[in-house]
């Protein structure tokens, strides 16, 4: 069942990235969006309030989104919050390493609306 | 060895009600988790087929992970087989006690599908950077042109880039230092992300390319060398260029960016020599054999003997070996500098721009002549009056862009130094940090050369007798690593270039002592540290203990205040023992006007540069002392200077003869400072300088002339030489 009332975090350093994330999730029905600019506020922010569903840059300068991947997995409220990563390119070593630390699924920048749509369905139907 | 087997059950169970497409990401993950443990249980327990088995079917997740498989099912099918095999293999170590079974079956298919070939003994595939294959994918966002987006991009990217800057001097300073290097690639790495999503390609691109190149010194593959910086500046400046114009309307935007040759820059990027040697575009030993001054042979050869311990420069192998002549090396080594040099400008003749700037010069002269004139008389036409006002704005700017022609940044004589400190840092053992500031402050071009020497000569100072070396610095509670900092800045028509270290300070006693002993002073009562620090520019005296081979040979630090004087220069030391030694350097902006201040003895009028004048002054009668055998004196504030009236040397009949009448300068001059009495003082001036000609060259005391405002010729006084005049 869609349920486009999930709370959506977005973490990136570059606010115009998070723009751009945020569009494209208002474009597929997504509403409730919070913003986070690194892996350490996002921590901060997901301590704080209940976040349904997380994506995350990689590239991020105090905290790579793999880090904060690997926090969110080791910690017990957060470790089933479905994460998905964005990769500026589908480096084999990178997707990897996220996958073995528990990533939902992983896109690659630039990626139009439907298939971020695509991937978060995928993810949301598993739960 | 049961840890194996129990993994290997967990995957077995979990696998038997997985349905092909239920293959996701997390699940692929915990499988690759799994594996992993069984590789490493293996290995620990030497179960060779088992681990390489494991590894293989890792491939198989990494590339479903990855959706790099073609036929999904069959491999699925392979990874249950492989599993299957593990089994088997394990039940018959468990019956046997040895580990037997045929695995190369398994690891052809595997292989055949994941198209890696089994290792044979290191797991896991070498990185392989992947072609960025949905960077094809057309984007969202590109049929609604967001101008908010649009906007937020343009401002955020180009705060990025101005970070850019810093860290890349950081980087250039540290460069094992990763965090450093990050800084620089992720600004480009966050623009070309959103660069795509915006359908921005071309500045995607150029983005891309940059973060390759950074990303390449990240996994030390490229050093970072000069040539490395240059392009990366140069990268994040067009970058700024291009995302400025994204503001402008499209055919604006597509003249401009025609104008900004990108794909020379890309070629660039992509050509950095990733070599540790210091990024020079063609190497020295290719421009010799290109000249056919020494072959390939003797360039090994030559390079071989470079590299052997000690190290030392291509071009001092070949001139000991006899190879090359100096003259040749330093011929190679101009050539070296000038392709280095920037492209994008227009090389003018120097000679060329000095006539300009000159011709300029009297046009300013003149229309102040011509202005003097109308306000002397009592009608003027308002429409003349209009126009001249026009064309003083006119001619004011005209000199401006003028006198910037020729100014150029400091930086690169600034990023020289950088160089010269690391390299003698190297030799010296010392561990030194530099510090720039200030290296956008511009300086006249004719400058930059003339300022060289003598900063060469204080950094290597500073560097050979201020800073300390690791294991005293630690001893005295100061970081290991000593700070030599470089600052330009513009102060009152002049450019001050500081150069400080945080070394152990000017020694005043051992100054003293050494300036006593060569009988430069009798006694050092009475000095303030100024003036002692003033004494190590007394030729001769150097204060270090020991000669070294970076500095030493006792050349002391009057070639240094020569050289700044001949540029009208002034150098000043503050210093502190124990906690650095700072040299302060005065330089005009430019060599071509002088800042002076006009003084008239008799009818004649002179000009003396400002920056000779200490003071100026009407002194009362009981200052003035004539002393047998040592001439008149001044007493001026307690000190006594020696009295030389200008009238005097040059044969003028004066207005007033004593200086209690008249006006007394007291006036710098080499290493000393007198008194001239003038007549009166007419004013202050900038004046362009007018070279006497070929006959006058020599001429003590005058270094050139200048037209006055009024069209008249005043000569501009070299204290220096009126000095030497008064004493002969």
């Amino acid at each position: 069942m869609e349920n486009k009332a999930i709370k959506i975090l977005v973490v990136d350093d570059f606010a115009t990235m998070r723009k751009v994330v945020r569009n494209l999730l208002k474009q597929i029905g997504y509403e409730n969006i919070v913003e986070a600019e690194d892996g350490v506020s996002a921590l901060k922010l997901l301590k704080s309030q209940k976040v349904d569903f997380i994506v995350s840059d990689w590239n991020m300068p105090n905290m790579t989104g793999l880090d904060l991947l690997k926090a969110v997995r080791a910690d017990s409220e957060l470790s089933a919050t479905p994460f998905l990563m964005v990769t500026a390119e589908a480096l084999q070593d990178n997707v990897v390493a996220a996958v073995r630390a528990g990533v939902s699924n992983y896109i690659v920048k630039p990626f139009t609306a439907e298939t971020l749509n695509g991937k978060i369905q995928k993810i949301m139907e598993k739960i | 060895m049961d840890q194996i087997v129990a993994l290997l059950n967990d995957i077995t169970s979990d696998f038997l009600f997985l349905n092909p497409d239920d293959v996701d990401v997390p699940t692929a993950g915990k499988f690759m988790n799994k594996l992993d443990a069984i590789t490493k249980e293996a290995e620990q327990a030497k179960a060779a087929p088992v681990k390489a088995i494991a590894v293989s079917l890792n491939n198989i997740l990494e590339k479903i992970v990855l959706d790099k498989l073609e036929d999904k099912p069959r491999a699925l099918q392979i990874f249950t087989r492989g599993i299957s095999v593990m089994q088997e293999i394990l039940d018959h170590q468990r019956n046997s006690g040895t580990f037997a079974g045929d695995i190369t079956d398994v690891l052809a298919e595997i292989a055949a599908v994941t198209g890696i070939s089994p290792p044979v003994e290191e797991a896991g595939a070498p990185p392989q950077p992947e072609p960025a294959a949905a960077a094809e994918e057309k984007t969202g966002l590109a049929e609604i042109p967001d101008e908010a987006l649009l906007k937020d991009f343009i401002t955020e990217a180009l705060e990025y880039i101005d970070e850019i800057e810093l860290n890349v001097l950081n980087m250039e300073q540290n460069p094992e230092d990763k965090e450093y290097v990050n800084a620089v690639f992720r600004p480009f790495h966050s623009i070309k992300g959103v660069a795509g999503f915006l359908n921005l390609t071309d500045i995607r691109d150029l983005a891309h390319n940059l973060e390759n190149l950074l990303d390449r010194v990240r996994n030390d593959e490229q050093a970072v060398t000069r040539a490395l910086i240059d392009v990366v500046l140069d990268g994040a400046d067009t970058l700024k260029t291009m995302i400025g114009l994204l503001t402008k309307p499209a055919e604006v935007r597509k003249r401009e960016l025609a104008r900004v040759n990108v794909t020379d820059l890309v070629r660039r990027i992509k050509g950095v020599d990733s070599g540790a040697d210091a990024g020079q575009v063609k190497k020295i030993g290719e421009i010799l054999v290109q000249d056919g001054v020494i072959n390939e042979e003797v360039l090994n050869e030559g390079l071989e003997k470079a590299k052997t311990p000690p190290e030392r420069k291509l071009g001092e192998v070949l001139i000991n070996d006899g190879k090359a002549t100096p003259k040749q090396v330093a011929q190679a080594l101009r050539k070296q500098e000038e392709t280095t040099a920037d492209k994008t400008t227009v090389r003018v003749d120097v000679r060329k721009l000095d006539d300009l700037i000159d011709m300029v010069g009297e046009l300013v002269i003149t229309h102040s002549m011509i202005q003097q004139n109308f306000t002397g008389q009592g009608q003027v036409d308002r429409n003349l009056m209009r126009s001249i006002a026009q064309l003083t704005n006119i001619t004011s700017g005209l000199q401006q862009t003028s006198m910037s022609l020729r100014m150029v940044p400091i930086k690169q004589t600034f990023q020289r130094m950088s160089r010269l400190v690391r390299d003698l840092a190297k030799n010296s053992g010392k561990l030194v940090a530099i510090e720039l500031q200030g290296e956008e402050t511009e300086i006249d071009r004719n400058m930059v050369d003339e300022i060289y020497n003598p900063m060469v000569h204080m950094v290597r100072n500073s560097l050979d007798h201020g800073l300390e070396r690791p294991d005293e610095r630690i001893g005295l509670g100061k970081p290991e690593k000593g700070t030599l900092s470089l600052k330009a800045y513009h102060r009152g028509g002049c450019i001050m270039i500081e150069i400080s270290d945080d070394g152990r300070g000017l020694n005043r006693e051992r100054i003293l002592a050494k300036a006593i002993q060569n009988g430069v002073i009798q006694s050092g009562d009475g000095m303030t540290d100024q003036e002692v620090w003033r004494l190590i520019f007394h030729p001769g005296l150097s204060t270090a203990e020991k000669v070294t081979d970076i500095s030493g040979r006792g050349v002391g630090m009057d070639i240094v205040r020569c050289a700044v004087e001949k540029l009208r220069g002034k150098i000043d030391i503050e210093s502190t023992n124990g906690q650095g030694t700072t040299f302060v350097l005065r330089f005009p902006l430019t060599m071509a006007i002088i800042d002076g201040m006009i003084v008239k003895v008799g009818p004649e009028r002179f000009i003396l540069p400002i920056t000779a004048i200490r003071q100026v002054m009407r002194p009362v009668e009981a200052a003035y002392t004539s002393i047998a055998g040592r001439g008149e004196v001044m007493n001026v504030m307690g000190h006594l200077f020696p009295l030389v009236r200008l009238y005097e040397l040059f044969g003028i009949e004066p207005e007033r003869r004593n200086p209690w009448e008249a006006i007394v300068v007291v006036v710098d001059g080499g290493d000393r400072a007198k008194c001239l009495l003038v007549d009166q003082i007419i004013g202050k001036a900038e004046v362009v300088i007018k070279g006497l000609g070929e006959g006058l060259k020599e001429l003590k005391g005058i270094s050139g002339g200048a037209i006055l405002g009024d069209g008249q010729i005043g000569l501009i006084l070299d204290p220096d030489g009126l000095f030497e005049l008064s004493e002969a």
